[in-house]
């Protein structure tokens, strides 16, 4: 694996190219958010509004649904709450929707557009953290993050739009730390901004650049199992690691349709070995790689 | 006796190897050569496979110990070693000859499906007869058996490499049935409800038919049993079309249910393209098959046609008939509503509305009739006549079962115009017996109203339109020019003026609409104020039914109103195109293109990226910005020039990504706009978005805004009102406009308004003369010089014989511009008048000189004259009828003292209900049936109004200053006719006929639409059973040039390298004493006698056969040469030369000594060289 400071990355084999495009159950057609579930258990939503379930190796869990209603635009970002269910973002309808892992949709947060407190733009991530509050995103006129408490209660809300210190510019995902901060990509901004769960503004990480530790349009975060910041970047076609206080650690990808390159990639997802799972979009596949 | 045959075809190797080994035997008498054949061939034919292994398992652990044994003892025993020799054979047999048999079988059979694509190149191997004979020659000192390795080899390089070049491919049988379910969405299909679901639910859930469908599809695919994972299937649905929902994979389960529906019209059933689009889905090399659902009620297209199709490319056909044996008894339609096709002023027009009921009892309900006309509508009502309960209107009748007819009659207004009527039926109940039920379940309200209409004859009516932008509704643009045409006294026409949005929109509407008139003026209206389905019937309105068009120009028409590629471009004497003209200012467009959720939006915009490039002129320049991972041009910033095709396949390439936001696409457009070099008189930016990308970046919309860079924001399928209004923000900022979540449908006409404007090339405003090329027809008795104009659009004249340029522009050196050009267009007449007619007192416009002037009124109604529709007499009568799927239209034609008029030439258009103006015209050819009938018919597949013209055209010889002049007189009649509904609803039972038919002549099976049937047919997996095997083409060029190159290197390996068998012999003998601790005896001298007669054998072939060749001098051909002739004095005597020395070979220098002293010898001289 790449030391820090190759611009495009190394030419290092993915470990598993998987993915088949296509509309029937199995396969996806440009997926664009990814989680994982306890158990290694990978849940992709892609361009046809499609959740789908498949092991770690790629293996389709014959678990496959769709959001109610999607004429408008698809579900463009996944989470997981703590008791192993599924968040489904359903972007456009300016609503989270939350499932069990077999598809079955248990209750849904938001629904109503608008500014004020409660109401939703366009949803792009949701986190949970341990004790149970939501962590909304969104981008448009409302660049905020809304906490939110298990009964749907907005407990806080922070976050407006603009190119300065503690503005955001389309946030695109969010990610809980094992430092118990929430990593938010700040995609147009080119760069990670750090709060603490009360929406206190703790750190930047990069800015825009080709260097490593520098982003363009980075579009997804997740954090791995050894604490490691995993950074997903649309603009460079690749994957970034760092460690939690921004130092980059290593860097894979570059733009391409072959095997080990990235076209358009919107998500990641770092199982419980430690081995990320890049879901690169425009070539229908999800790419397994050790970073 | 079969049990027999088949346990040899099985182990048909095993006994050839028996064979051989027998043979061997008796023809060597020995048992060595027989031995390994015949113990192969025994374990192949009687050892079990599983025997086998073990028994080749343990001999051969046997064999090696005994090996090991003889390495550490050089003790050896033959016996045993042979006894496990065979047993190794004896297994080995029994494991691998049947598997490799039928490894040989399978080959040889591919072998003979191999398939030549370039056979030309197969006479390369005309060239080994001349490489045999050649390398015979060279390769004589080979000897025979490495000679003819040789020799085969060589042939054998030249034969794989003619193969390779002649693209050999192997056809590989295909070992996997795929399967594709075609599901018929149109509305013949009845549905099955279930009473038991509330109608509020949506009839898929409803529907038992549709359910009972469902789980056919997925328990067929889910169920389709072991040895099966592979096989593929997929889902095609259609109705008037079909559409492929789930192209065919691999998957376990198949999830067909709504949601995978896409949208198919179900107002026709088109088996046959279905079937069609099935064959040309299958991936190569599988077994085929279709599972056909459908009540086999085909409308269009030719099921039967293709159904053999598919038999030919080996496709079976399975059928589910669906609905079979169903016959609708509830169903109640309007068959036809009956009108005079042409209007009579004054009289009351006769109408009768005909019913038919497929109900055994008594239906009462309610029939209504329209009529409408221009925005009108008013009730008629029904005649008193048996089923007539209460007149109405609505009037309530009861209809009997069969045909029932009911008569109506409206007195007609004082102004002649053209009517549709339309009747509608409404079931209210039926008397069953004695008790009456409510409504009619099975009936469709599809087929329970019809129209007719009936149109105006001519009578020299104009329709002005003007746009609705330009002019008020009381204040018109063109005022003085229609007041001029109306005035008073003798005046020839009535003009009516109507805007632009007043037109109808639907298409049969306007037809009716249109109709009306005789001309259709287009003044200065811009193309986006038509849409493409009304400027499609305008454009019909003149090819088909003769009736003018003028079109007169002004800022907003022609290119400057952005008709480049519409319909009634081509119906106008000039293209709206022009070539590159050197003019002041260009206008600079950016298109900002970003992916759209919306269902087909990535279509979308590239549609309205090509109509924004095709609306502006060749000096304009475009760019178009779009997100690719980085945002990039897709057409980068540059003139449009003769390009544009070529930019239009840029546009196809084109697949917008998700932007992640707006800021460094609109600095990449203001940076291009605004470079000095462009010199841009207009800079203008089109964004179309969902909203989704950010802008946050306000100094750049203020920089934009300072340097006239306008924005123009186009919100498709945004998600609220915060991303309208980041949209409308930008808008605002640049002085741009903003479109809100406009319709599909009207997205092209903002393109067309946004970018027409941008041109700056199309306009000219300079007084010029124009001037006058002709005087006749529009520009009759004008006299030249021509008043002044102060402007006009620039056009391109057709290049057309039929087009004729009367007045023309000032022309550049590069092109000509008309200002009136006219032509014959189909059966009507049409003329560009490129310059404007707006100017009236108090306003002057381009036509300033002429407005008021002494030619002007002239001028007008004199091309408006020549536009106008011909004559209708009223001596030719049409009428029409739709049966069974055609149109019969029948003209009777008498003159004025009714006698039959037998010496006609009729033409004929017809305007269809959907035909474009690039789809094929419906041809009418008119034949004379009776003395003046005269008959055509024309095939009416699509439910809508059909709009037909018939013009005659007699030539008569009459007399003039004494000499005879064929002189022609035109004559024309119009009529209207109406398919009320789809023939998908004239069906009332389902055609179980055609479905098994399509099963018979495909080979494939029959399922009964039942649950216990369809359950067992998906559990049993027969959708899926073997089917006939195509073969996928496999290229294998690689493969043989590789053997060709193995093969030249075992050539040259052959040539090279000579491996004598004795020394081979040998060595193995040597080694085998080593072994067995034997002492070597040197035979290395009798190996290399053997290797020393061996050479001198060969030499002596070589001699031999040189000798036959050679020439070799004979005694008595030996001829003494001539006496030599004394011709001076005699050449001194050569050195002879001395005897060899008896030095040393080597002695290179005293070798070089002598041969120096003897040059200088024979030169006479006698210095020395110092030694």
């Amino acid at each position: 694996m790449l030391a820090a400071g190759c611009r495009t990355g190394p030419a290092v084999e993915p470990e598993l190219v998987w993915g088949r495009r296509g509309v029937s159950p199995g396969s996806f057609f440009k997926p664009r958010a990814a989680v994982f579930l306890p158990g290694d258990i990978l849940y992709l939503v892609d361009f046809t509004a499609r959740i789908q379930a498949f092991d770690a190796d790629g293996r389709f869990q014959d678990i496959c649904w769709s959001t109610p209603e999607y004429r408008n635009g698809r579900p463009s970002g996944l989470g997981v709450t703590q008791s192993g269910n599924v968040i489904v973002c359903d972007s456009h309808y300016h609503t989270i929707r939350v499932y069990d892992p077999g598809g079955k949709e248990l209750y849904t947060r938001g629904g109503n557009p608008g500014n004020d407190p409660g109401q939703f733009g366009y949803v792009s991530d949701c986190i949970e953290d341990a004790e149970g509050y939501l962590y909304i995103s969104e981008f448009g006129a409302n660049e905020r993050i809304t906490k939110m408490d298990a009964a749907g209660n907005v407990v806080a809300t922070w976050g407006e739009p603009g190119l300065g210190p503690r503005q955001f510019n389309h946030i695109r995902a969010l990610a809980l730390g094992k430092d118990g901060l929430i990593y938010v990509a700040d995609a147009c901004n080119h760069r990670i901004q750090v709060y603490d769960r009360q929406g206190k503004w703790q750190a930047d990480i990069g800015r825009y650049g080709d260097e490593p530790g520098q982003f363009m349009y980075p579009y997804d975060v997740a954090i791995g199992p050894a604490g490691d910041l995993f950074v997903v970047e649309l603009g460079h076609h690749r994957v970034q690691k760092l460690s939690l206080s921004g130092q980059p650690r290593a860097m894979w990808g570059g733009s391409g349709r072959e095997r080990g390159k990235l076209f358009n990639p919107w998500a990641l997802a770092v199982d419980s070995k430690n081995r990320v799972h890049v879901i690169d979009s425009e070539n229908h596949r999800v790419q397994r790689i050790r970073m | 006796m079969n049990v027999l045959r088949d346990y040899l075809s099985d182990h048909w190797l095993a006994v050839a190897l028996l064979t051989v080994g027998i043979a061997l035997f008796l023809w060597r008498r020995r048992v060595g050569a027989a031995f390994v054949p015949v113990m192969l061939g025994l374990g192949g034919l009687f050892v079990p496979a599983s025997w086998g292994f073990w028994l080749l398992i343990g001999a051969g652990g046997l064999l090696t110990l005994k090996c090991l044994y003889l390495l550490f003892s050089t003790r050896w025993y033959a016996g045993p070693a042979t006894a496990l020799a065979g047993a190794c054979l004896v297994g080995a047999g029994a494991v691998a000859a049947s598997p490799t048999g039928d490894a040989i079988t399978a080959t040889a059979r591919t072998a003979g499906s191999f398939e030549v694509i370039s056979p030309f190149w197969l006479a390369a191997l005309a060239t080994i007869p001349v490489v045999i004979w050649l390398s015979r020659k060279s390769l004589a000192g080979l000897g025979p058996v490495r000679r003819w390795v040789v020799v085969g080899l060589r042939c054998l390089v030249i034969a794989l490499l003619a193969l390779a070049l002649a693209e050999v491919r192997l056809k590989k049988p295909g070992e996997n049935t795929t399967v594709l379910f075609l599901v018929d969405r149109s509305l013949s299909v009845p549905s099955d409800i279930d009473p038991t679901v509330g109608d509020s639910e949506p009839l898929t859930k409803r529907d038992l038919r549709w359910k009972r469908i469902k789980q056919f599809l997925n328990d067929s695919v889910a169920k389709r049993g072991p040895g099966h994972e592979q096989d593929q299937s997929g889902v095609i649905v259609f109705g008037r079309r079909p559409r492929l929902i789930l192209p065919p994979a691999e998957v376990p389960r198949l999830n067909f249910a709504e949601d995978v529906l896409a949208p198919v019209d179900e107002n026709y059933t088109d088996i046959g393209a279905a079937i069609k689009l099935a064959i040309a889905s299958f991936p190569e090399g599988s077994g085929r098959r279709i599972v056909l659902l459908s009540d086999g009620n085909e409308n269009l297209g030719n099921a039967e046609e293709q159904a053999r199709a598919a038999a030919a490319n080996g496709v079976q056909i399975d059928v589910v008939p669906l609905a079979a044996g169903y016959r609708n008894e509830n169903e109640v339609l309007v068959q036809r509503v009956e009108a005079p096709t042409v209007t009579e002023q004054g009289g009351r027009l006769p109408i009768r509305v005909l019913l038919r009921s497929y109900n055994p009892n008594v239906v009462t309900g309610e029939l209504s009739l329209r009529q409408l006309s221009e925005g009108e509508t008013v009730p008629v009502v029904v005649e008193p006549g048996a089923g007539v309960v209460e007149r109405g209107p609505p009037a309530v009748v009861q209809l009997r079962p069969g045909l029932n007819s009911f008569s109506f009659k409206q007195s007609l207004a004082g102004v002649q115009r053209g009517y549709t009527y339309q009747a509608v039926f409404t079931p209210k109940s039926v008397q069953g017996g004695v008790e009456a039920v409510a409504g009619l379940p099975g009936d469709r309200v599809q087929n329970n109203s019809a129209t007719t209409h009936v149109l105006a004859l001519g009578r020299r009516r104009v329709l002005f339109v003007e746009s609705r932008a330009n002019s008020a509704k009381s204040e018109t643009d063109h005022r003085f020019l229609i007041d001029q045409l109306q005035g008073t006294g003798d005046t020839k026409f009535q003009v009516s003026t109507i805007h632009s949005g007043e037109l109808p929109a639907n298409k049969s509407e306007l037809g009716v609409f249109l109709s009306n008139y005789d001309c259709v003026v287009l003044a200065n209206v811009p193309a986006e104020d038509l849409s493409t389905e009304q400027m499609e019937m305008i454009r019909s309105n003149t090819y088909d039914q003769g009736c003018g068009l003028v079109m007169i120009g002004g800022p907003d028409s022609y290119g400057a109103g952005g008709y480049q590629g519409t319909a009634i471009e081509k119906a106008l004497p000039v293209d709206c195109e022009i070539q590159a003209v050197k003019v002041a200012g260009r206008g600079g467009l950016v298109l900002i293109m970003h992916a759209s959720e919306a269902a087909d939006g990535n279509a979308l915009q590239k549609q309205v990226a090509k109509l924004a490039i095709q609306k502006l002129s060749p000096v304009d320049m475009v760019g178009v910005l779009w997100y690719d991972g980085t945002h990039k041009w897709n057409i980068p910033f540059r003139q449009i020039g003769s390009a544009r095709n070529a930019l239009f396949q840029l546009v196809d390439r084109m697949t917008p990504g998700d932007m992640p936001d707006f800021d460094p696409a609109l600095q990449l457009a203001y940076l291009e706009l605004t470079k000095s070099e462009h010199k841009l008189a207009t800079k203008h930016i089109i964004l179309i978005s969902d909203g989704d990308p950010s802008q946050t970046n306000a100094n750049i919309l203020r920089q934009m805004r300072t340097a006239g860079v306008t924005c123009t924001t186009v919100g498709v399928a945004t998600h609220g009102a915060p991303e309208s209004q980041r949209m409308s923000s930008i808008a605002a900022a640049t002085g741009g406009r903003f479109y809100n979540n406009p319709t599909p449908k009207s997205i092209p006409a903002i393109y067309v308004k946004e970018t027409r404007t941008i041109s700056q090339s199309f306009i000219s405003e300079n007084r010029f003369a124009p001037k006058l090329l002709t005087s006749s027809g529009p520009t009759d008795r004008l006299q030249a010089p021509l008043p002044a104009l102060y402007g006009f659009v620039r056009t391109s004249l057709k290049q057309s014989p039929l087009v004729e340029m009367s007045i023309e522009g000032p022309s550049t050196f590069e092109q000509r511009y008309p200002i009136l050009a006219s032509w014959q267009y189909g059966l009507g007449k049409a003329v560009a008048y490129t310059s404007d007619a707006r100017s009236r007192p108090g306003r002057s416009t381009w036509d300033q000189e002429w407005a008021g002037g002494e030619m002007y009124k002239k001028f007008w109604e004199q091309t408006i004259g020549w536009a106008i529709r011909g004559v209708e007499s009223g001596k030719l009568a049409v009428s029409s009828e739709y049966r069974d799927g055609k149109v019969r239209v029948t003209v009777e034609a008498r003159d004025d003292r009714n006698r039959p008029l037998t010496d006609l030439r009729l033409k004929g258009g017809v305007t269809a209900p959907n035909a474009g103006a690039d789809s094929k015209p419906l041809e009418l050819k008119f034949e004379q049936r009776a003395g003046g009938v005269y008959e055509a018919e024309f095939k009416a597949e699509e439910a809508g109004s059909y709009f037909v013209n018939a013009q005659a055209i007699r030539s008569t010889t009459v007399m003039k200053d004494g000499k005879p002049v064929t002189v022609e007189e035109t004559d024309s009649v119009r009529s209207g006719v109406t398919v009320p509904y789809s023939p998908e609803f004239a069906d009332l039972e389902s055609n179980a006929g055609l479905m098994k038919k399509l099963a018979a002549i495909t080979g494939g099976d029959v399922y009964e639409e039942d649950d216990k049937t369809l359950a067992r047919a998906a559990a049993s997996g027969a959708p899926f059973r073997k089917a006939k095997s195509t073969r996928a083409h496999q290229p294998v060029w690689f493969w043989l040039v590789l053997a060709a190159g193995l093969t030249f290197l075992a050539d040259v390996a052959v040539r090279r390298i000579a491996v004598e068998s004795a020394e081979v012999r040998e060595w193995c003998s040597a080694r085998w004493d080593a072994l067995r601790g034997r002492t070597v005896e040197k035979t290395g001298g009798d190996f290399l006698e053997r290797l020393q007669s061996k050479k001198s054998d060969v030499s002596a072939t070589i001699e031999q056969a040189r000798a036959t060749k050679r020439f070799e001098p004979t005694a008595t051909d030996f001829v003494p040469p001539p006496p030599a002739v004394e011709v001076g004095p005699a050449a001194p005597p050569r050195p002879v030369a001395p005897a060899p020395a008896a030095e040393s070979a080597d002695d290179a220098f005293a070798r070089l000594m002598k041969a120096k002293r003897k040059a200088l010898d024979e030169r006479g001289r006698t210095d020395e060289p110092p030694t």
